[in-house]
């Protein structure tokens, strides 16, 4: 446990330690994502495959397919290696792309600025620089190092296009709907928490007050009221009982640090106590 | 829109509108100097140029930030297209810019927005084969693809621009968690003294009523104290009541 929790720690360290996207929405768009990533690479390396009969492609398609696999199976147990198979699943065929040149590179490169977005949303700031420059290097391969042809493949970079459109269509959505959980979130646990830090500062000035009065409220004191004033006596000290109960009752709420305390104490102040 | 995203609209106004503006001129620069393109790609940098400019004007002046929605709509709407259109297919470096502005603009405006532009981007292959095909786009539109030094620092520009949205992001989530720390804080306080409030200064009001039944001189140091102790809490609960 202790280990797994350095590893974490270190992971998140070198990838960005405060992801903006939740564990729970990460492990879903991990999910998705590899899922996309695998139809795409599929159709792909299979179009060029019927075209130009080179078993390269099906091996790519191989590999590609079991990062893939591996990313989704291990997107709950092992995060941080579902996001190192899907980034190999993604870097693995554009290399592979652009080096063979079996279509404009230029629909890659279109991608590029996305894959930037998407690893800031998963990973992190740190992640995304890393990536974003391996990107830039690659294109910068591409355009002036590479002496390769560049084809055209209407149905490959239309596929591309209209991917990337699908893409952008998901990062937007998850984007939105993580801004909406993360307020909600973050609304709930800073009220719990500020509720806490009030009511022990609170607790701290009423608790001087009422020992205070319980020091003057000596046994002769009492005895002495209630000879005098019996109804009086029996009012005071019911009234001194509720004071004291009402007060335990609030503070006794922060110290269960429940996320939805402050409706136990609006409902105690609308008069339902269940 | 929220007050979360006016203020980050706000903050993103000064970054974004200086930038397209030093672009836009640099841009129209090279396209006068060396491009030599037709005038109608110059056009809609002039345009651009323009609403940045009366963006940072308006920002100064009157301290409103609308430009940066009228800048990514034309950038999105107008320019880009024209320029695929003038290219003759979507398959361009031009395409790049595209989804991170999408994001940009699903940030700032709603997803509403972002898919209004993501819906006329799956119409535009269909937009360019017909134009091209029946010969419809102006001689005065048509341009060659880009050398491919502008290809990549297109690109390179493109990938800046993406990680720029980084800032954008973490300022948008540092906004949220500073201003509903505020809120909270305050319907906290509120909600939280209110009840202590009522629960605590009716039995407070009857203690002190049955101490004054007490026959007892006024004098009684004990009594006293007890009083103003009791007071104290009844005017602590009411001063955190906001009624004093």
């Amino acid at each position: 446990m202790e280990r797994e929790s350095i590893q974490n720690f270190r992971f998140q360290s070198v990838f960005g330690n405060d992801l903006f996207m939740s564990e729970k929405y990460r492990s879903i768009a991990l999910f998705y994502l590899g899922l996309f990533v695998g139809l795409v690479n599929f159709v792909i390396a299979i179009d060029i495959f019927l075209e130009s009969s080179d078993e390269a492609y099906i091996r790519l398609l191989l590999f590609t397919t079991s990062f893939v696999a591996c990313c989704i199976a291990s997107r709950k147990r092992y995060p941080q290696w579902s996001v190192f198979f899907l980034a190999l699943s993604v870097f693995v065929p554009i290399c592979f792309y652009l080096f063979h040149s079996s279509f404009s590179y230029i629909s890659l490169f279109s991608i590029f600025p996305l894959i930037g977005v998407c690893s800031y949303f998963i990973l992190g700031r740190p992640a995304a620089v890393l990536f974003s420059l391996f990107l830039i290097g690659l294109a910068y391969y591409a355009t002036f190092g590479s002496d390769l042809p560049s084809s055209d493949n209407i149905f490959i970079e239309t596929l591309i296009y209209y991917s990337l459109l699908l893409l952008t269509f998901g990062v937007v959505f998850f984007v939105n709907l993580q801004i909406k959980v993360y307020e909600s979130k973050y609304y709930r646990k800073q009220e719990a928490v500020k509720l806490e830090s009030l009511s022990k500062t609170h607790k701290e000035q009423v608790d001087s007050i009422i020992r205070e009065i319980r020091c003057d409220l000596t046994d002769q004191y009492l005895a002495d009221f209630k000879s005098r004033s019996p109804k009086g006596y029996e009012a005071f000290i019911r009234a001194f009982g509720r004071i004291e109960q009402a007060l335990d009752e609030i503070h006794s709420l922060s110290e269960r640090e429940e996320p939805l305390v402050d409706q136990k104490i609006y409902r105690l102040w609308e008069g339902d106590d269940t | 829109m929220s007050h979360f995203r006016k203020l980050i609209l706000k903050q993103c106004s000064v970054v974004i509108l200086p930038i397209s503006f030093c672009i836009s001129i640099f841009l129209s620069y090279v396209n006068w100097k060396y491009t030599k393109g037709p005038i109608l790609l110059a056009l809609d940098l002039y345009l651009i140029m323009a609403i940045s400019f009366f963006g940072i004007f308006e920002y100064f002046k009157y301290k409103r930030y609308r430009s940066v929605l009228l800048l990514i709509t034309v950038f999105l709407g107008l320019s880009q297209i024209n320029r695929l259109i003038g290219v003759g297919e979507f398959n361009s470096i031009l395409i790049a810019w595209v989804p991170p502005t999408i994001v940009l603009a699903s940030f700032l405006y709603g997803i509403r927005y972002a898919i209004m532009f993501l819906g006329l981007y799956m119409l535009l292959p269909i937009i360019i084969y017909l134009l091209t095909h029946y010969s419809l786009v102006p001689e005065i539109m048509k341009f060659v693809q880009p050398p491919k030094q502008s290809v990549f620092f297109s690109l390179v520009g493109a990938m800046v621009l993406s990680f720029g949205y980084s800032f954008v992001f973490e300022g948008y989530r540092k906004l949220i968690q500073v201003a509903i720390k505020k809120q909270s804080q305050v319907e906290t306080e509120e909600r939280f003294f209110a009840t202590l409030s009522h629960e605590v200064n009716n039995p407070i009001t009857i203690a002190i009523l049955a101490l004054n039944q007490d026959s007892l001189d006024d004098d009684d140091p004990s009594k006293n104290r007890i009083l103003a102790n009791l007071m104290e809490l009844s005017k602590r609960s009411q001063q955190y009541d906001g009624r004093d």
